[in-house]
């Protein structure tokens, strides 16, 4: 050993989320994503000369919700500033952002369950900001064509300290975060509208002399907009950087993009030279005050966050960690959870059921389950038919389909085509005697032994009964009847 | 033709005492614009009014409006190659609301590129000329308004004042500017050129007249985040009209700085006359001192040039307007802009750049902006004990065309008395005080913030014991055909 | 104060302006002789001051209904764009990060 440490990554990220307001942030067009280009647009998102923004109040409080989610510090006052850089998508000149004062600052993101330990990703701002517009380059004319309904769509933007340290760590984080936003209904982060955007810093580090750290140039990789995307290009990069380390090879601090199908990131050609983007206090909008019992209305709207749910999960139902996160990564499975308990559904059989049967039927059909016919207490009322050895767990799981399809209530399924079980014990015991009278000598065998005998007779009982006698009960009954009557002879 | 009615206000009681119609009203004035405009320049774009009036406070009244308020009617250009041709697809608010009070609009006027100057001589389009002397500029940057209501081609404009664009065209010319509170008159629709200095205002005869549009530019508005709700809106003609036999009472101050070096000391002479005029009236004058006066012109181009650095960014050739051949994006905006801008808005766009740019942006912006609360406080402690401040309006009387082209510092002293008004956002009007030899020059008197009223009218008071502002021109009365 | 021709090229491209050399070289003297005249500032002990960035410096927030208006004037921003192809505005290919986006 030489005494050098090992180089390990370092990733800080920079997070684009689309706020769920109906218009833009700064005018009244709607912020809808994939409507026709050009159509969701006014003089104001355009940047047409003369005209003015004004502030999307709900933007706004959806931003201090966002901030409190990842437990920010609301600022008392802020102001937007202009952030001055020329591009054919943004029609200003200008984009209206935040920079001295942004609207939180400070927070943590905790993530359970990396790496079988307790991580923490502290987040060193929030503020707002308006979206740019799209271009997109035409093969026909070799033009870019130029597409604003995107301009103006109001945006949080997420920073957090360098804390991150491996390629899936960035990646959990993200997918905590978007679990965040989505419980706080800050936004509802559908990736393929492009509503969570994510920017990388990346470099690799060892401890030096002193208490400091030595590493590589950083690389920022821009405009990653889907989690593995960040994950492979953070892959990449690590291998990138480490290669340049044992070749000896200088790197450049410099702006990259992700070539997805390529799978590399390659440097940024546009010159990104000292971007000098003369911030300064936009003079159109006056500052805001953000009144405390307003940012504490809000964060009281703000519902339990994942983490805490998680928790409580683990804690009130006994459930393991994977179910916890299971369920409380989609909001509306931890919900029907939770109701379906409430009803009288025992935990684990719940956790079960709905991972099993309702997420792979959501995940199969893509329906919500908002869609379907069925209600919690439903689920409560079938389960507690299988935990009472009513019906079979294939039973259950063909009238559920059914109530699945067509909203009939499970459990009156059960009752009108009669196919509860037969778990009466005077009623099998009748059956039994019957059953061991017409097959004597199987009986015989049993007795003298032969333990294959019995599955003939549990067959007979459940001929009888077409199938509705409780087979393990029958089981039991036939036994016990077999055994009496040996002693008997 | 009947005979053209020398104030806004008698020609809309004209109209409404059915002594005129309104297309007559529009007529003549078209006429006029016609006989007289090949040689003023004062107009970028005529036309006949589309609409009839609607019934309103200003039914029939044709008026003019600078062309950097935006027209669905008009190309709206502010006068530069860059937006050549450029119709909005919306009216400004101001133009809404004359609209909705019944006024025509008959033309865009004329202005200096982006209203960046003090002559009109940086219109990208051509000078206009001064209506009392042909060889000499109107003033700016609203030149083209405040010739245009001087030589009678109509009887009210509206123009824009970001840092003496109003008032010093209506000194130049003769006739009466004023440059609202900030906040009073809705920017929605005024084409940027400093956003936190940048006020409409009108430009007329007579203060009443300014009165009359105020009630119909003032007022709340939406859509602009830093419109007011003015306390008086609705009532300047009214205070303007009260009967008031004096000025007992009525604290008056004259800042000694606005009177020093740098002022023409007829200039001076002409308002130190027109406080006299105000002290008859009964008004209590004094000299008083406002030592950080001496630091507008530099803050002011510190901080207007800065603003428009980056208003002006959207003028980039990608979605409207001028765009220059180019191969490639980066050479679209450079050639767009290279091309479309003028020499003054370049230089404007450049030094706030650099003002803004890093490595300067704490000791030119920032601290610009801290010497101007400064001098805002020193206004404020002033109208603690004045009601108003009288002073010259410009430092001379116009100038003649191309005097000062070559020396952009020299133009920008044009400015010197007016400046402080748009920093403060206060309240500022010019009428005419006087001449010097044959040419008129107006006095300003400002006062606090919502004094608008007050400020009106005071200068009718002193326009009810003077005859400047009825002296016309030698173009109108002459034989200029 | 004096800039340099390199300084004002600097800020021209900041400012994405085209400025021919004559050009160039009278910006350079005009602008050093107006930050020359700005130099009346470095008098001013103004440090403790707060910068004044807006008169209309208020305690009320102004905020606007998060409401859907629709403006209606999209055909005509497009028929009056310097360039269109569609229902989009059109400039010569740049490169930028979403360059690999094929439409």
């Amino acid at each position: 050993m030489t005494g050098s440490p090992e180089y390990r990554p370092m990733i800080g990220l920079e997070i684009h989320v689309a706020l769920a307001t109906r218009s833009k942030m700064f005018c009244g067009c709607s912020a809808e994503f994939g409507a026709p280009p050009n159509t969701n647009v006014c003089p104001v998102c355009l940047g047409l000369p003369g005209s003015l923004p004004a502030i999307n109040a709900r933007a706004l409080e959806l931003g201090i919700m966002c901030a409190r989610a990842v437990g920010g510090q609301v600022q008392a006052r802020m102001h937007f500033e202009r952030k001055n850089y020329h591009y054919p998508d943004l029609p200003k000149g200008y984009q209206i952002s935040q920079y001295a004062v942004p609207l939180a600052i400070g927070g943590e993101v905790v993530l359970d369950d990396v790496e079988d330990a307790e991580r923490r990703v502290r987040i060193r701002r929030v503020h707002l900001e308006e979206d740019a517009g799209k271009s997109t380059h035409s093969a026909e004319t070799g033009h870019t064509l130029l597409d604003f309904n995107r301009c103006g769509v109001p945006l949080a933007e997420i920073v957090t300290e360098p804390d991150m340290r491996s390629p899936g760590e960035a990646r959990a984080f993200l997918e905590e975060l978007r679990a965040l936003l989505r419980v706080a209904g800050v936004s509802e982060v559908r990736m393929e509208a492009g509503e969570l955007r994510c920017d990388v810093n990346f470099n690799l580090v060892r401890s030096a002399a002193g208490d400091g750290l030595e590493g590589t140039e950083i690389s920022e990789v821009k405009n990653l907009n889907s989690f593995r995307s960040v994950q492979r290009a953070l892959e990449y990069e690590v291998s990138r950087h480490r290669e340049a380390i044992r070749g000896g090879e200088p790197l450049v601090h410099e702006t990259r993009h992700w070539d997805e199908e390529r799978g590399i990131t390659y440097a940024a050609r546009s010159k990104e030279e000292a971007h000098d983007y003369r911030y300064f206090p936009e003079p159109d909008l006056p500052p805001i005050s953000v009144d405390p019992d307003l940012a504490q209305y809000l964060a009281a709207q703000v519902p339990e966050l994942p983490r805490a749910r998680r928790r409580r999960f683990r804690n009130e139902f006994d459930l393991g960690s994977y179910d916890a996160r299971a369920l409380v990564s989609e909001a509306e499975l931890a919900d029907f959870f939770e109701e379906a308990v409430a009803e009288g559904a025992d935990p684990k059989d719940a956790a079960n059921w709905i991972l099993g049967e309702v997420r792979g039927h959501l995940n199969a059909t893509g329906d919500s389950l908002a869609d379907l016919p069925v209600t919690p207490r439903m689920l409560a009322a079938l389960l507690s038919l299988v935990a009472a050895g009513e019906i079979s767990g294939t039973m259950a799981k063909d009238v559920w389909s059914e109530a699945v399809e067509t909203g009939r209530d499970p459990v009156s399924s059960v009752e009108e085509s009669g196919l509860r079980q037969i778990s009466d014990e005077e009623t099998l015991d009748a059956l039994v005697e019957e059953v061991i009278e017409e097959n004597p000598d199987a009986a015989e065998e049993f007795t003298a032994g032969k333990e294959k005998a019995l599955g003939f007779l549990v067959g007979q009982v459940m001929k009888k009964t077409r199938g509705q006698a409780n087979p393990q009960l029958a089981n039991e009954r036939l036994r016990k009847a077999l055994r009496n009557g040996s002693d008997h002879r | 033709m009947p005979e053209y009615p020398a104030t806004a206000l008698a020609l809309t009681e004209a109209i409404r005492d059915g002594e005129m119609t309104s297309e007559e009203a529009a007529a003549a004035s078209l006429a006029a614009i016609e006989r007289f405009d090949g040689r003023l320049g004062a107009f970028l774009s005529v036309g006949d009014p589309v609409d009839p009036p609607v019934d309103g406070i200003l039914r029939g009244l044709p008026y003019a409006a600078k062309d950097n308020l935006c027209t669905r009617d008009f190309p709206t250009t502010c006068a530069s190659g860059i937006l050549a041709d450029y119709t909005p697809p919306y009216d400004a608010t101001a133009i809404a609301g004359m609209t909705r009070a019944g006024a025509r609009l008959v033309g865009k006027t004329n202005m200096d590129e982006f209203a960046m100057g003090s002559s009109n001589e940086n219109s990208g389009i051509k000078p206009t000329r001064n209506p009392w002397d042909l060889q000499r500029v109107p003033g700016g940057s609203s030149g083209g308004s405040a010739a245009a209501v001087a030589a009678g081609l109509v009887p009210l404009a509206l123009g824009t004042d970001t840092g003496g664009s109003i008032r010093q065209p209506a000194s130049f010319c003769g006739i009466t500017g004023m440059k609202p509170t900030y906040g009073s008159v809705s920017r929605l629709g005024l084409i940027a050129f400093a956003s936190s200095l940048d006020q409409i205002g009108p430009l007329g005869r007579t203060a009443r007249d300014c009165a009359l549009a105020m009630d119909v530019l003032v007022g709340r508005d939406a859509g602009d985040s830093t419109s007011i709700e003015h306390p008086h809106a609705g009532q300047f003609l009214q205070a303007a009209l009260e009967e008031r036999e004096s000025l007992r009472g009525v604290r008056i101050g004259l800042p000694a700085e606005y009177y020093a070096e740098g002022i023409d000391p007829e200039v001076a002479r002409v308002a130190r006359r027109a406080a006299k005029t105000l002290e008859d009236l009964g008004a209590i004058v004094e000299e008083i001192s406002l030592p950080h006066t001496a630091y507008a012109l530099p803050v002011y181009y510190i901080l207007a040039s800065a603003e428009a650095s980056s208003n002006l960014a959207r003028f980039d050739g990608v979605r409207y307007g001028l765009r220059a051949a180019a191969d490639d994006i980066d050479d679209l905006y450079r050639r767009t802009r290279g091309e479309g801008f003028g020499e003054e808005v370049k230089r404007r766009i450049m030094l706030g750049t650099y003002a803004l740019s890093a490595g300067y942006y704490d000791d030119l912006y920032v601290k610009a902006a801290r010497v101007r609360r400064v001098m805002v406080r020193e206004l404020e402690e002033a109208f603690k004990v004045y009601d108003y401040l009288l002073t010259p309006t410009s430092p001379t009387p116009a100038f003649c065309l191309g005097e000062r082209t070559e020396d952009p510092l020299a133009m920008y002293m044009a400015d010197l008395c007016t400046i402080p008004a748009n920093m403060a956002g206060i309240p500022a009007i010019s009428f005419p005080g006087g001449f010097v030899g044959d040419l008129p020059v107006g006095v300003q008197l400002m006062g606090p913030r919502l004094s608008d009223a007050g400020i009106l009218a005071t200068a009718d008071l002193f326009q009810r014991v003077t005859d400047y502002h009825r002296v016309r021109p030698p173009l109108w009365g002459g034989d200029t055909s | 104060m004096r800039m340099s021709p390199e300084e004002v090229e600097a800020v021209a491209d900041l400012a994405r302006m085209n400025l021919d050399p004559g050009q160039l070289e009278r910006m350079r003297s005009d602008l050093g002789e107006i930050l020359e005249s700005m130099k009346a500032l470095d008098d001013a002990d103004v440090a403790d001051v707060k910068p004044l960035f807006n008169p209309a410096e208020t305690d009320a927030n102004v905020t606007r209904r998060d409401e859907v208006v629709e403006s209606g004037i999209a055909e005509q921003f497009l028929a009056s764009a310097p360039k269109r192809e569609g229902d989009f505005v059109v400039v010569p290919r740049f490169v930028g990060d979403e360059e690999e986006k094929d439409a």
